[in-house]
């Protein structure tokens, strides 16, 4: 890049970033980054500035931006709190794997090792959950760091990189040309592929005697993009396809070969199918032990193919018989050259006689949703068939967010927006909100509970000041749902400490500006996803949902995917119960 | 007890011991030695030498970990008696 004589570190800064192709970015003011937000708006016409009213929402919001867009997202803090804040969003884009570059400010460099006002080792703190992290303290490194940064988030496996900028760059006068040459000596996205013979090993598999295949869709699909080679690849071979939660949207959800979502609150199609598969093909995932129930059953008379860009995931969790690294895209497109075809006739109508079975899709199969209240089961299905499946949809953390996976039918990829790795409630409205300023052609929901709503429900202050159109549907059940569930079912009705009451939250939304509804029947709850819609910019429902209804299947805790409650009284029955009392409330959870 | 001792080629910066350590801590790996030292004639490489005691199943994660840091170069390591 050029730069005329004599620039400031902020200029340069700013221009790094427009140079980086930031269109978009979240961040919240304070002392160490006063000089840069003095220049921001000078380069407003490359780079739109969005003032979240927490960090943390902030941070949510360029990772939501990155999931719906592909693009890599841009969250700032100031120095001491303003980074801290911003810590759990980090953590989250990186269990994620979402390219989101987190830039923060430090101290003056004279200051650092003083313990001055709001100074903090953010980089140490960060350490752990970052792709990787840069102290800058001199100017003249920005444009190289920058570049560094975005090339980081957004290659090979994506995550989160943070850069720590101490005060005085924002002054240093830099004159003439600068070299951004980057100098990675120890990176390369794709450090190691499969040859064209390995991947050829997969035709031996698939042909050994009464092979029960099945493929493990994860989020690495929508990462490289390989949604179009994932179909052929699976009906070349008639291999039933497993969604993990990120997965989905990226294997056609009507496809006679789709076999739903897997995991403790997976579909009991998907979970049965994983069980009693005997051959597992992984692409892109990373076997979560969410997905995996107990890990001794899971694997028992099992062989695994793995195809993933990173090869550390390699043999972590599963023993892997045929590890094929690279990107996703590239090994299906490649496979799908070489590799004969392939039939499981009997396999497929296993799979059919499951779906029969099971009520494949179908929420009515489980009584609880036959609740006084409204279920949230029901709504989602309501909201998915409303808007045909074609919203983004980002959910927070809690039973809504299984709900949202199994009954929501996503249309396309990069439209289901959560936090699966960490889990992180507060994360749903938010992530919305930086999707929809990342694709405003889009319709965007946030499906979240009425637990975490709270955690992050300054952001409808940020929501209604730039009128983002974020639908927001809360779940009201006067409880942190998941864990009374578990109260329940594991811990004798104990309810401690999962039940509150609420303020009424479309008077609030009012305050702030923006209409709503309140639906305590199917009809009001129909009316008022109509009138969302009909509405420019953001509304907010809240539906008046039953604490009583339970998320099932559910496989507890040390438990199996094949032996999957699929109703109280699975878990309940004290005669009949299957489950080890010990391994359930010990079990990891 | 099985040794290994791990050779790590990393650019010579400050911090790189840090993130090295801080994964090495997250697996609950001891180090039994440590040295680190520039190579002759390259100033931005260093070579650090450990003896660490990894259980046996997680040493090639965690070998696979270190080489995905970014300022790690290359990562040798063998079991050492
Ligand atoms: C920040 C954070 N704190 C605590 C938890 C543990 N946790 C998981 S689900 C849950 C309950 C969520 O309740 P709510 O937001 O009302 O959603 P619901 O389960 O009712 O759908 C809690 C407390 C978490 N995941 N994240």
């Amino acid at each position: 890049m050029t730069n005329s004589p004599s620039k400031l570190g902020s200029d340069l800064f700013c221009e790094a970033l427009a140079d980086a192709g930031v269109e978009l970015m979240f961040g919240i003011p304070g002392g160490v980054v006063l000089p840069l937000y003095d220049k921001i708006n000078k380069y407003g016409h490359h780079i739109r500035h969005i003032l979240p009213r927490n960090e943390q929402g902030g941070g949510f919001a360029a990772d939501g931006y990155a999931r719906a867009t592909g693009k890599t997202g841009v969250a700032l803090g100031t120095s001491g709190p303003g980074a801290t804040n911003l810590m759990t969003a980090i953590t989250n884009s990186y269990m994620d794997s979402i390219p989101v570059v987190y830039i923060t400010g430090q101290v003056g460099e004279d200051f650092i090792g003083t313990d001055a006002f709001q100074e903090t080792d953010v980089i140490g703190m960060s350490m752990p959950v970052v792709k990787h992290s840069y102290l800058i303290t001199k100017a003249e490194d920005i444009p190289r760091i920058v570049r560094e940064a975005f090339y980081l988030a957004n290659s090979g496996r994506p995550g989160p990189v943070h850069i720590d900028i101490v005060k005085d760059v924002w002054f240093h006068e830099i004159s003439g040309k600068l070299d951004d040459t980057m100098d990675l000596p120890g990176y390369s996205p794709l450090p190691e592929v499969c040859s064209d013979s390995e991947i050829e090993k997969l035709n031996k598999l698939l042909e050994k005697p009464d092979c029960k295949p099945v493929i493990f869709a994860g989020h690495g699909i929508e990462i490289s993009k390989a949604q179009k080679e994932l179909q052929l690849f699976a009906e070349k071979h008639n291999i039933p396809v497993i969604s993990t939660l990120l997965g989905l949207g990226s294997f056609p959800q009507g496809h006679e070969l789709w076999a739903g979502m897997i995991g403790m609150h997976g579909d009991a199609v998907a979970n049965y199918m994983a069980q009693d598969a005997n051959l597992l093909i992984g692409i892109g995932c990373r076997w979560d032990d969410r997905i995996t129930g107990k890990l001794e059953s899971f694997i028992q008379d099992t062989t695994f193919v793995h195809i993933e860009i990173d090869a550390s995931e390699i043999n972590k969790i599963v023993p892997t018989e045929l590890p094929l690294l690279g990107d996703a895209k590239e090994v299906l497109g490649r496979a799908n050259k070489i590799l004969t075809e392939h039939k499981f006739p009997e396999w497929n109508s296993q799979m059919s006689e499951l779906k029969e079975k099971y009520g494949f899709l179908d929420f009515t199969i489980n009584p609880e949703n036959d609740t006084p209240k409204l279920s949230q089961a029901r709504l989602l299905k309501m909201l998915s068939d409303t808007t045909d499946g074609q919203a983004i949809v980002a959910s927070d953390v809690g039973r809504h967010q299984m709900w949202t996976g199994r009954f929501y039918r996503f249309a396309h990829a990069n439209s289901h927006l959560s936090s699966g790795g960490l889990g992180t409630m507060g994360y749903g409205m938010s992530a919305a909100m930086g999707a929809s300023l990342g694709s405003p052609d889009r319709e965007v929901w946030t499906i979240t509970g009425d637990g975490g709503f709270k955690m992050n429900i300054q952001e409808l202050g940020t929501l209604a000041e730039y009128k983002i159109p974020v639908k927001i549907a809360i779940m009201e059940d006067n409880a942190l749902g998941m864990v009374r569930q578990w109260q329940t079912l594991l811990f004798k009705g104990n309810h401690s400490h999962s039940e509150f009451s609420n303020p009424d939250f479309v008077m609030l939304a009012k305050s702030y500006g923006i209409p709503g509804a309140r639906a305590k029947t199917y009809e009001e709850a129909q009316a008022a996803i109509d009138e969302a819609r009909n509405t420019d910019g953001p509304f907010l429902i809240v539906f008046e949902v039953d604490p009583d209804e339970h998320v099932y299947p559910m496989v507890p805790p040390a438990t199996a995917l094949g032996d999957q409650a699929l109703c109280d009284a699975d878990l309940l029955k004290d005669d009949t119960n299957k489950y080890n009392e010990d391994d359930l409330l010990q079990g990891h959870t | 007890m099985i040794y290994y001792k791990v050779t790590l080629r990393v650019q010579n910066e400050a911090g790189v011991l840090a993130r090295i350590t801080t994964l090495l801590r997250k697996y609950q790996i001891n180090i039994q030695s440590l040295d680190v030292a520039p190579i002759d004639g390259e100033e931005k490489f260093s070579d650090i030498h450990m003896l660490i005691q990894p259980p046996r199943a997680q040493v090639e994660i965690v070998m696979q970990k270190l080489q995905k840091l970014i300022p790690v170069i290359s990562v040798l390591y063998k079991e050492h008696s």
